[in-house]
């Protein structure tokens, strides 16, 4: 598409915006838009638009400027509240990765000291081994068995979880 | 925790908030409560018909208005006129209709322009409207966001290239094109009409 440019776009434009396009428009220029394309186009398009923003203006239905100022009012406070809490989660975050990365550092360590004694770990690894080998003798059907073992699995299980909600508890 | 309301449209007042809002020192934005609701009163028609005819969904019209004039309260920039700020303005709004194309607000949008959504309340010549709703459904949103600027609006390029970051010197030719590519929609529904009667 090649475009043409007309020099009287301007002049129909104007006219158009200040409603005088057609009636009131000169009358070279209506007979100069009937011959030209690109003054057409512009006519045609620019009219409808126009009429159509009008009749939708006319007819928006906007909240109102008292219920849209509330509602920033509240929005901005309520954001303003989540930027205080942000650097406490930045801190638990941090705290956390440090703990991590300061537990995963000394099993490092361990396992290396544990690798470099074998000779001290040799006794305790049978004794480890005794133990387990007892731990299977016993027999888990007698229920004064079962009961204490049950319980001891279940608090293994739920003390993390009770203590993670007291401390979750504790946050404002 | 409670889930944190993402836009301004999904706040709900409850009484005690209401009292609270009333009681509470305001939060600072970047206007004064008179200044904002006389800016509003003075843009909030047309941007609503802008997002109205954009986006072709009045209940999505509604919520990017809020969202657009809750970022302009926000805005750190100084405006150094009313005609910045309404930029600004539109700037915004536009961002919020493209940005809205690819995620919150997919569901919405670009359900194509529908007549129905649009002329409920709106007065006479109701062919004459539907055939540009049509024209306009038909167009690309960034044309459709042109000629609107440009003849509802009455911007100029460098006002229409600042909303829709474009080129200035660019404007001109995009405009022609999609003036011309509506023109033979709107001729194209009228010779269709021609013919059927």
């Amino acid at each position: 598409m090649t475009p043409h440019f007309c020099p009287h776009e301007t002049e129909l434009w104007d006219a158009i915006a200040a409603g005088r396009w057609p009636d009131a428009a000169d009358a070279t220029l209506r007979a100069h838009v009937v011959s030209c394309g690109a003054c057409r186009d512009l006519a045609l398009v620019a009219g409808s638009l126009q009429r159509d923003a009008c009749d939708v203006t006319r007819a928006a239905t906007p909240p109102s400027s008292a219920i849209v100022w509330w509602r920033a009012q509240m929005r901005a406070r309520q954001e303003a509240a989540d930027a205080v809490d942000r650097p406490i989660t930045v801190v638990q975050g941090l705290a956390i990765a440090c703990a991590a990365g300061l537990l995963l550092g000394l099993m490092g360590s361990v396992a290396a000291w544990v690798r470099g004694s074998t000779g001290w770990f040799s006794p305790w690894s049978a004794t480890v081994t005794n133990v387990v080998v007892q731990l299977a003798a016993v027999d888990f059907t007698n229920r004064w068995v079962l009961l204490p073992a049950v319980l001891i699995c279940l608090s293994l299980v739920i003390a993390p979880v009770a203590i993670y909600a007291i401390m979750t508890d504790e946050q404002p | 925790m409670p889930p944190r309301r993402s836009s301004v449209a999904d706040v709900t007042f409850t009484d005690v908030e209401l009292l609270q809002a009333a009681d509470a020192a305001d939060v600072p934005l970047a206007m004064d409560e008179d200044a904002f609701r006389a800016f509003y009163e003075r843009t909030a028609p047309s941007l609503w018909g802008y997002l109205a005819r954009i986006s072709g969904d009045r209940q999505l019209a509604d919520d990017l208005l809020q969202e657009s004039y809750y970022r302009l309260l926000k805005a750190r920039d100084a405006f150094e006129s009313e005609a910045h700020r309404r930029n600004y303005l539109f700037r915004v709004a536009t961002n919020l209709v493209r940005d809205g194309r690819r995620g919150a607000f997919a569901g919405h949008i670009d359900r194509s322009v529908s007549v129905s959504d649009l002329s409920a309340d709106e007065p006479s010549s109701p062919e004459r409207r539907a055939d540009v709703q049509r024209a306009l459904g038909r167009l690309k949103p960034r044309e459709r966001a042109l000629l609107w600027l440009a003849y509802a609006q009455g911007s100029s390029h460098s006002e229409i290239a600042g909303v829709l970051g474009l080129k200035t010197a660019s404007i001109k030719l995009l405009l022609f094109r999609a003036r011309r590519k509506m023109a033979a929609l709107l001729e194209g529904d009228r010779s269709g009409k021609g013919a059927r009667s």
